[in-house]
């Protein structure tokens, strides 16, 4: 796969081609219907459970927690929500006439971008229980999970490159 | 960890300028007994904050994590991430209660599977 990111002075210059940009743009849509699921416990949203998981294992500190998730889950909420909307805000600025998206992202706006890839992996890994590695030659063609794990392929690729360049 | 114990040594040696026949028997510094490596813990910091192993968040991921929140170096936050990954979980901070809070907090915006509890 040809490079997408890539470290430059001024942040992290990207290149999607078309495909790859629907593909995100899908991505960062499902991410933020899951994130806007109503939370109805644990249990009822595997995916909201991971990306929102308690801070207390002692049950002797449930009030504590229940304290803490007080505080914090809004915020926690809306710094994910605004992750994924500035996604899709950066793709529309980037568009590229011949499809896709091409431009230099900021630090802190790549930076949003790699919580949303990494968001949208856990939400995915969730799913359909992820081990460490999946071997992509020999999914099942028939595997209804197909395509959620060639997505989630996909995106571990991105976040390992857009680390990479983070980390320049 | 080994810190505090290198740092009586260093003082003693530093004082007494010892030599090697002198260091044996032991001088008299308290060392543990048994050291281990997962408790990084000052006493009046009573609670930790500890990260655990997950099948999804990149080695790659959790080092830039733990770097940007804390500081660390990046042969700190390896380490931790090596711990992590190969012994289920690492103490990443201590402190008060509402530190500790915090920083699960800020842990779990950047998606890893942090918990908090009482120094044991």
């Amino acid at each position: 796969m040809p490079e997408i990111f890539r470290a430059v002075r001024s942040g992290v210059e990207v290149r999607l081609d078309s495909d790859q940009d629907l593909l995100l743009r899908h991505v960062a849509g499902e991410l933020l219907g899951v994130l806007g699921e109503p939370a109805e416990g644990p249990g009822a949203s595997p995916g909201l459970d991971r990306l929102f998981p308690r801070a207390y294992l002692d049950p002797t500190e449930e009030k504590a927690e229940e304290d803490w998730q007080k505080m914090v889950h809004g915020d926690l909420l809306e710094v994910k929500r605004a992750n994924g909307r500035s996604l899709l805000d950066d793709l529309d600025a980037l568009a590229h006439g011949g499809g896709g998206a091409r431009g230099v992202l900021r630090v802190e706006q790549a930076e949003a971008w790699l919580g949303t890839l990494n968001d949208a992996r856990l939400v995915l890994g969730t799913r359909f229980e992820v081990d460490e590695e999946i071997d992509y030659s020999t999914l099942d063609p028939e595997d209804p999970e197909g395509a959620a794990k060639l997505t989630y392929g996909f995106l571990t690729y991105l976040t390992g490159e857009l680390v990479d360049a983070l980390s320049d | 960890m080994t810190v505090c114990a290198e740092t009586v040594c260093a003082e003693t040696v530093g004082a007494e300028t010892v030599t090697p026949e002198r260091l044996e028997p032991p001088l008299e510094v308290p060392v543990p007994d048994e050291i281990d490596p997962d408790k990084e813990v000052v006493p009046d910091k009573p609670w930790i904050v500890i990260v655990w192993n997950d099948p999804v968040n990149l080695m790659s991921y959790v080092v830039w994590v733990l770097r940007k929140l804390f500081g660390y170096s990046k042969d700190k936050a390896t380490k931790l991430m090596m711990d992590v990954h190969t012994k289920g979980r690492a103490v990443v901070s201590h402190g008060t209660r509402e530190k500790a809070e915090t920083d699960v907090a800020r842990l779990h915006a950047h998606g890893l599977w942090a918990t908090m509890q009482r120094d044991s």
